[in-house]
């Protein structure tokens, strides 16, 4: 899209631009006494009205010739051509205009000769003048491509926060709600006591993961904090099945990382892990510093011939979304899963740029 | 009266709290009898065989084989009442016949609902196809991904990948797999329902056929064709067999 043409208002600015170029052709072209008032003002406003006109398509000549990228010589040759080419159709524009109206009549005569020792100058104008649309065509160019990184911006902004409300929304997972308060039902007859922890293990964990969920960046301690309260939870629900290794480096306690982002990590584990063995097994948590920076490993043994569950692979995606989001190239993933072993690796950069 | 007998009860959950609460419950129910509580789906299709329960009370995501697998490996008709944290079988678990559906957390009076219908529906043959109606009980978007038979006393688990082709055997279908087959009690039909249109093609009405095993097509009598398979294989072609083929192939 022009970016003048395709408003009537920028167009009426770009019109009124030309007068006072017109203007200085006016002044240049009578200034030596030789031309009179009225035959400056023909020849400058015949002039404006032309450089105006064939200037509106330049802009596509410009576009085709982005200065990025270019060197000085591939982003000068093609204007400077150009140029000599839009100063010469001028000149010869306005030497035609000046011969024609020697057949106007008395007055007129001699317009042609007159005119002639401005035509060098007039030259030299025209190759200014192409050079300032061009100028001013790259300057809207550079401005719009800025607004466009903005606007990029912007909607990567919005994935992230995108990523991050489905991540807090698969966080309130309503079957684990369920499963948990089936087994507080269950403990009522059997362990009243044991109901009554659960109860409160329960309301620890959605406490605290509403809590940090409105936190824009939360300490590894805290997020290790509320991975304890979800495993207690599950660890009555699944009993002698789930046992937990936890390991933290106390030197990487203190590092910040969004929230939320290593329980899905947890719950996957013992979702699509734990819980798809009949006799359980052992979940590992550990986060260390590694080569200057947070290494956190989850992993669990699974079953790999393990009936599909719904939602499987979810979490996980959520996790690399939101890591992609917050850090960028400077956070990595990896899964692995072999024989019957399953493991993500989280690398983060131990301070947040 | 007709509570002659009592109804025997098999509970199937991998939590022990689960377990532990429908025993609570179904112990203040006299003429409930509970003949064993399993852990997972293989213990579930092994115990439903040697016990003989009247009823299933069944959890729908276990270890090894979920409840709709366990249903299509038990031979013998069983009442069965799902016991589920979700809701979005419900709807098909009763295309399976089953006598009730009951969202955990669920009240005593519930279970007892179950309980009750469970007794009405007692000795009435369901006179189902117990596979084809655990395959209908899938959520519809869902494909199979993979297919559980007995192989003798053996549970068989064989991806769908691994299949080369399916062929109708009176109330069975065949499948051939991994240089292998087997015997499942199920209709083509049903079953090739459940399979991925992308990939398993119904080439005649008694074979279906995994297309990436497909190397050529053969003109075999007049007006008829055979597809060759990788492994040699020769499967016949029937006229609307090829024209589905050929939409599929494009």
């Amino acid at each position: 899209m022009h970016p003048i043409t395709h408003s009537r208002h920028r167009l009426t600015l770009y019109a009124a631009a030309w007068i006072p170029v017109t203007g200085i052709l006016v002044v240049t072209l009578t200034s030596r006494d030789d031309l009179r008032l009225g035959e400056g003002i023909l020849l400058g406003g015949v002039l404006g009205v032309l450089y105006a006109t064939i200037g509106l398509p330049l802009w596509y000549f410009c576009r085709a010739h982005p200065l990025r990228g270019a060197n000085a010589v591939s982003a000068l040759l093609p204007h400077a051509v150009t140029a000599v080419l839009f100063a010469s159709l001028l000149q010869f524009a306005v030497r035609l205009l000046a011969r024609t109206t020697a057949s106007l009549g008395h007055g007129w005569s001699g317009l042609s000769e007159r005119l002639a020792p401005h035509v060098p100058m007039l030259f030299l104008l025209g190759i200014l003048i192409y050079f300032l649309l061009v100028a001013f065509y790259y300057l809207i160019t550079a401005v719009e491509a800025g607004k466009d990184a903005e606007r990029h911006r912007d909607r990567l902004r919005a994935m992230a926060g995108d990523a991050e409300l489905r991540a807090l929304r698969a966080q309130l997972n309503p079957h684990f709600l369920f499963n948990s308060l089936n087994s507080i039902s269950s403990l009522t007859g059997s362990d009243p006591p044991k109901a009554r922890e659960m109860c409160v293990r329960l309301a620890d964990f959605f406490r605290k993961s509403v809590g940090l969920g409105d936190k824009p960046s939360v300490t590894l301690s805290e997020e290790i904090e509320l991975l304890s309260h979800y495993l207690a939870v599950e660890k009555i629900r699944l009993g002698e099945r789930l046992r937990v290794e936890l390991a933290v480096d106390s030197e990487v306690r203190k590092t910040e990382l969004p929230p939320l982002l290593l329980q899905p990590l947890v719950e996957n584990a013992v979702l699509h892990g734990i819980a798809t063995l009949t006799e359980g097994g052992t979940l590992r948590i550990r986060a260390e510093r590694l080569h200057g920076r947070l290494r956190v490993q989850v992993d669990n043994p699974y079953d790999p011939h393990a009936p599909a569950r719904r939602g499987s692979g979810r979490g996980i995606e959520n996790v690399r979304r939101r890591v992609a989001a917050h850090f960028g190239t400077d956070g990595r993933m990896t899964v692995d899963a072999r024989d019957d072993r399953y493991s993500v690796v989280l690398s983060l950069p131990l301070e947040r740029p | 009266m007709n509570k002659t007998r009592k109804l025997r009860v098999l509970i199937v959950d991998d939590e022990e709290p689960a377990r532990a609460l429908l025993a609570e419950l179904l112990g203040a129910h006299p003429d409930v009898e509970i003949v064993g509580a399993c852990r997972d789906g293989y213990e579930a299709v092994e115990r439903a065989g040697a016990l003989e329960p009247d009823l299933l009370l069944l959890d729908i995501q276990m270890p090894k084989l979920d409840g709709f697998e366990v249903l299509e490996l038990i031979d013998r008709e069983t009442d069965v009442v799902f016991v589920t944290a979700y809701d979005e079988y419900a709807l098909k678990a009763f295309e399976v016949n089953a006598v009730d559906y009951l969202l955990k957390p669920f009240s005593a009076e519930r279970l007892d609902g179950a309980l009750e219908r469970a007794r009405e529906r007692r000795g009435r043959s369901p006179g189902l196809d117990p596979a084809g109606l655990a395959a209908a009980a899938r959520p519809g978007n869902e494909r199979l991904t993979r297919v559980v038979v007995r192989d003798g006393g053996q549970i068989q688990i064989i991806p769908v990948e691994t299949i080369d082709f399916l062929m109708a055997q009176g109330d069975y279908v065949a499948i051939h797999a991994d240089r292998r087959s087997f015997l499942k009690q199920q209709t083509l039909q049903s079953l090739g329902e459940s399979l991925d249109p992308a990939r398993f093609v119904r080439i005649h009405r008694s074979y279906i056929m995994n297309v990436q095993r497909l190397v050529r097509v053969e003109p075999y009598a007049k007006d008829s064709r055979a597809a060759v398979l990788a492994d040699g294989t020769e499967l016949p072609i029937s006229r609307s067999g090829y024209a589905r083929l050929r939409e599929l192939l494009g």
